[in-house]
């Protein structure tokens, strides 16, 4: 710790820390444009000048660290002078377009012109103008109002790891520039814009639509990944014009898909009336009635509810006591990338935080488009990788990470096991055990060598195992598991307190559904199944599109118009075109309502926007449906359905008590008693099918904000990719090809990528493959 | 990057390269003098090159166009075969560089910036070129002339030209 | 001697008379009242009447919705909606103006930073429904192509005391 004195105040902080993080800290105020606390220093814009007692001349404060006994002053004439002179020296080239230009009203260099400039300016001068770039559908540029403080660059460099922004030439013709002319190659570009301190880089979406000032501000909490970011909605009357990360938060950044989803909140697929469906087609009717023909259509049947995991705690909790009190015997599904239902060892949801997990030893990545997946802990990943600590990963695709990954294996899924048992046989040998591995090991005889990556980082003090959507949809994953339960224990990472297992869930809430679903989920794939077999007379779709995610999107397909259906949720999306009913339930933004993240943080989200139309909370359609069938309704308000939620999950209590949302996390569920042990797959066909998920196409919201579609299709790689080596091996050439698979064959046109694992036919989702995903298996044979 | 021309380097600068990255802590301190190696090289740095050196030094392409833009004695086009680069900085300018320009760029017939027709000369405005006792001051070909007027370069442009010509009988 | 002065003034109607000598003396006088509507008394270039918005020789609409005037309006009568015009330029899609709201009070032109909002000479739009005080942008620009010479002739006017 170091003691130093701000204007006469004494202060300590911690040694090495800068001069102006010491100011921030202790509320002195000193101007600057280059500083951010989440890049590196730069120094280049020296507005940040303080004087130091004792020295000749004053001092950057960014780049300078504190020392003891040092004498800081923030204010005097002389540095009132100094800064009017910094501010003339970037004003020079500034146009004077603030009225026309989004910045103005929260710009930096307005602020410290009106508090530090000159009266007056003194250039008469020509000014230059610099030729803008398109930086994507997300940033727009006017690179004229740029003063270079280069924190895009050091953002692109350090935070989005694409480093294809930088500066060109020097002096008077200094310029920031991308590299990519069409657009910037990350999922978090739309930061830029929050990253520059004027408006040279703006948000294009809401480019010229609305003034700072005009902005009402909704805290809440993302739902488009399991990350569960802090945003921020801002909101011109009700219409809202940008989501921004919550500076209180715990990330600093919130990616693109989280970002542009906003687009979908007023998009045309957005439910806002009740409708039943008659001979014209959908007619928007009053409650009551959609209430009623419900019950028609549901009433004594044998029903499947398909849901999303991405409503509020509430909204899922009184899921289930519609349940309970109307649909005892009714088969309920959510997650609709998992083959398995068998009991995990681990539950879905993260054993550690996003920071502990960065600050990790060892990083694993098992199986897991990471960037795509959970952008915001890639981005911490990324800084580890900055640091030069290690991430590790296996998988089946070269996804792309923007990051320096210490280690990598490509494996195809049929392999994880003997991926996991050369892993385990290396414990093994070392004298690491855990009771039941042998038994595991037994089961396998293939050992892979990529398991040696796994096993060196699991002998690791600590060691972040990131199970990805690779084992969690694998067809023997509660094998999988098991085995790498297995090896946390062995190698001692399963602890309270230093529990490495974390498995991506599917959604939000994963702690809550795997407590309050537990006990009745069955298999979405089974679920719909059964309605086209017959077995079930009506479907109960609550938010969740089959259709469009996940891997059952065929038998979704066939299933849709054999069974009435109800639809309930906040976008219509292409189940709609077979729903009888349709019940609108309030968005995400325009609930109260609590929600758990993948880390078990719990947020609520207290001032939502307001409804649309006539959609109401997720609870309340359900409450009103228990009536409507002439049950006893369970929970009238919400204080009543929250006590019912601590019925379910215990360690929720208090947090609405409280009114305090700390950094305590839920814990992940274990069950012990999980061993499944792995099956020798039959390898039918050549080659394995993994599908990808991509944050510019999964989820409903995604598929109705004309942005992200725009920049999935930016972003899109070709529909079926195989490596060369797999093409030549069946003697085949890149182009349309016969895919081969137990439900039937396929004609597809073939792309061909070093960056996929040999044998694996890979579905990167865009189009009409996508329904290929329901498949383990395929092979490939020649076109017609 | 597959439309341009492949350039490679030679196996004899690869190896001069690596010993002199083995110098530095990191490759990327390197890149200056390779840099100026691939303009030996390939004659000025346009944009395949530059990923060529980006790739040998395992660097971001970005890294290298700042480096390359910055100092102006990495050239990105194709200049004439004697490049006169004036210095108009305070002590020539004040010593008739800006006439000297004039004049070079009308006998020549062309702006500054641009090359001759037949590919001989290209004229170039710089930044002190650190000779002021000499102003002003013409670098033909990374060699200073110094104390340069009028005649003198007329001498010199009719010079090159006719030995040029010569040459080529 | 009062009593005597008090009942000479009462007896002959004294007060009677000093009235009608005021009122004989005006009548004779040239009248300072104006005959409205045929008549009109001169305004100034600052006076403020009925909202404009102008647009450049060009015909190019002189307002980019930078909203100032929406802002710093005390009575909350302006609303504007913007959008980035096809060919880049910010521009209002919708500026409204409720001139039952307005206080004319002139901040609106004040905080214009391009001379768009004004507020003209025009005084008498009454009407007999609210629904034709509610101004769009539409009435707005036509008020400034009926008014700009006057317009223009007062900022002129006013300006060397700007």
């Amino acid at each position: 710790m170091t003691t130093l004195f701000i204007n006469d105040e004494e202060v300590t902080v911690s040694a090495g820390t800068s001069i102006l993080e010491a100011c921030r800290e202790h509320g002195a105020d000193v101007p600057y444009f280059c500083y951010h606390p989440e890049l590196s220093v730069a120094a280049n814009c020296r507005m940040c000048l303080v004087e130091v007692e004792g020295w000749n001349k004053p001092a950057a404060s960014c780049c300078t660290p504190v020392g003891e006994g040092m004498k800081v002053t923030t204010h005097s004439e002389s540095l009132a002078k100094d800064r009017e002179m910094m501010m003339e020296y970037l004003l020079i080239n500034h146009p004077l377009d603030c009225p026309v230009c989004d910045q103005g009203g929260s710009c930096k260099l307005q602020d410290y012109t009106v508090e530090h400039g000159a009266k007056h300016g003194r250039y008469s001068e020509v000014k230059r103008a610099v030729v803008d770039h398109d930086l994507g559908p997300f940033v727009s540029t006017c690179m004229t109002r740029c003063i270079h403080c280069t924190r895009c660059v050091r953002f692109a460099d350090e935070v989005a790891g694409t480093g294809d922004m930088g500066v060109l030439n020097r002096a008077d013709h200094m310029r920031i520039e991308g590299i990519v002319e069409d657009a910037l190659e990350s999922e978090l570009s739309g930061n830029l814009a929050d990253v520059c301190p004027v408006g040279a880089l703006l948000d294009k979406p809401s480019h010229d639509v609305a003034r700072p000032w005009e902005m009402t501000r909704h805290k809440s909490t993302c739902t488009q990944c399991p990350q569960g970011c802090d945003i921020v909605i801002e909101s011109r009357g009700d219409k809202v014009i940008r989501i921004k990360p919550d500076k209180d938060g715990v990330e600093p950044w919130i990616c693109d898909r989280g970002r542009y989803v906003h687009d979908a909140f007023r998009a045309d697929q957005r439910i806002v009336a009740p409708a039943v469906r008659e001979k014209s087609g959908l007619v928007n009717v009053s409650w009551d009635e959609a209430i009623q023909a419900s019950v028609d259509v549901l009433k004594d049947k044998r029903v499947g509810i398909i849901f999303s995991p991405d409503w509020s705690v509430e909204g899922l909790a009184s899921i289930r006591l519609l349940h309970d009190s109307v649909f005892k015997d009714a088969k309920v599904a959510f997650d609709l990338h998992r083959r398995d239902m068998r009991e995990f060892a681990f539950e879905e949801g993260f054993s550690m935080s996003s920071a502990q997990i960065v600050a990790a030893d060892q990083v694993v990545i098992l199986g897991s488009d990471l960037r795509q997946r959970l952008p915001i802990l890639m981005q911490g990943l990324r800084k580890r990788g900055n640091e030069g600590k290690p991430v590790t990963r296996i998988g089946a695709m070269n996804y792309r990470t923007n990051s320096d990954l210490s280690a990598d294996a490509l494996i195809r899924p049929r392999e994880w096991v003997a991926v996991i048992a050369r892993a385990m046989q290396q414990l093994k040998d070392l004298g690491k055990t855990a009771a039941g591995m042998d038994a595991w090991l037994e089961k396998v005889e293939e050992r892979h060598e990529a398991g040696k990556l796994l096993a060196d980082a699991l002998l690791a003090d600590s060691c972040a195992l990131l199970v990805g959507e690779e084992i969690r949809s694998h067809s023997d994953a509660s094998a999988l598991i098991h085995g790498l339960d297995l090896m946390m224990r062995a190698s001692g990472h399963a602890e309270a307190g230093a529990d490495g297992r974390n498995l991506i869930p599917e959604g939000m809430n994963a702690q809550l559904l795997s407590a309050v679903f537990g006990d009745i989920r069955v298999s979405a794939g089974d679920l719909l199944d059964a309605a086209s077999d017959g077995e079930l007379d009506a479907l109960v779709l609550i938010g969740s599109d089959p259709m469009g995610d996940g891997l059952f999107s065929m038998q979704a397909k066939r299933a849709m118009g054999k069974v009435p259906l109800v639809q309930i949720g906040a976008i219509a999306g292409q189940t709609s075109e077979f729903a009888n009913v349709m019940l609108p339930a309030a968005a995400y933004s325009e609930v109260e309502g609590t929600f758990i993240n993948m880390e078990g943080r719990i947020r609520m989200a207290e001032h939502p926007l307001r409804s649309l139309g006539e959609e109401r909370p997720l609870w309340k359609v359900m409450m009103r449906l228990v009536q409507a069938f002439g049950e006893e309704i369970p929970v009238v308000n919400l204080t009543e359905l929250r006590a019912r939620i601590e019925s379910f999950l215990p360690e929720v209590s208090g947090v609405w008590d409280d009114d305090v949302t700390d950094d305590e996390c839920l814990l992940v569920a274990r069950n012990r008693d999980a061993n499944s042990m792995p099956n020798a797959i039959e390898p039918a066909m050549s080659l394995d099918v993994v599908s990808r998920y991509s944050m510019y196409r999964e989820g409903m919201w995604v598929r109705a904000s004309s942005y992200l579609v725009e920049a999935g299709d930016i972003h899109a790689l070709d529909d079926l990719l195989v490596h060369p080596n797999t093409l030549k091996d069946a003697g085949l050439s890149a182009g349309e090809c016969k895919v081969r698979t137990t439900s039937g064959d396929y004609d597809y046109h073939i792309g061909v990528r070093e960056d996929v694992a040999e044998g694996v036919l890979f579905i990167s989702k865009r189009g009409v493959a996508g329904d290929l995903s329901c498949e383990v298996m395929a092979s490939l044979e020649g076109g017609q | 990057m597959s439309e341009v021309e492949q350039v490679h380097f030679t196996e004899q600068r690869l190896a001069e390269i690596d010993a002199l990255v083995k110098k530095y802590p990191s490759a990327r301190s390197a890149l200056l003098p390779v840099l100026h190696m691939a303009q030996e090289d390939f004659g000025y740095l346009p944009m395949h090159v530059q990923q060529l050196v980006a790739d040998t030094l395992g660097l971001r392409l970005m890294i290298v166009r700042e480096v390359v833009t910055f100092y102006t004695m990495f050239r990105e086009h194709e200049t004439g075969k004697y490049r006169l680069e004036v210095c108009t900085n305070a002590g020539c300018m004040l010593n008739g560089a800006d006439e000297l320009v004039q004049h070079i760029t009308k006998s020549l017939g062309i702006n500054v910036g641009e090359t001759t027709s037949d590919g001989m000369f290209t004229v170039t405005e710089v930044e002190c070129a650190g000779a002021c006792a000499g102003a002003p001051v013409v670098q033909i070909n990374n060699e200073y002339h110094e104390k340069v007027d009028a005649s003198y370069m007329d001498a010199f442009i009719t010079k090159v030209s006719s030995s040029e010509e010569g040459g080529q009988v | 001697m009062r009593f005597i002065k008090h009942a000479l003034k009462t007896w002959l109607l004294w007060e009677l008379v000093k009235g009608l000598a005021l009122t004989m003396r005006y009548f004779f006088k040239k009248s300072i009242t104006v005959e409205y509507p045929e008549e009109r008394t001169p305004l100034s270039p600052r006076f403020r009447g009925l909202h404009a918005l102008r647009r450049y020789e060009s015909g190019e609409e002189r307002c980019i919705a930078c909203k100032l005037c929406e802002v710093i309006c005390p009575a909350l009568a302006i609303v504007i909606e913007s959008e980035e015009r096809d060919d880049g330029s910010r521009r209002t899609t919708r500026y409204d103006i409720d001139m039952t709201k307005c206080i004319y009070c002139g901040l609106c032109q004040e905080a214009c930073p391009v001379d768009a909002i004004v507020e003209t000479q025009h005084f008498e739009y009454a009407s007999e429904t609210r629904e034709a005080l509610y101004y769009t942008k539409d009435m707005l620009l036509e008020v400034g192509e009926q008014y700009e010479a006057q317009i223009a002739a007062n900022i002129k006017a006013d300006a060397p005391y700007r």
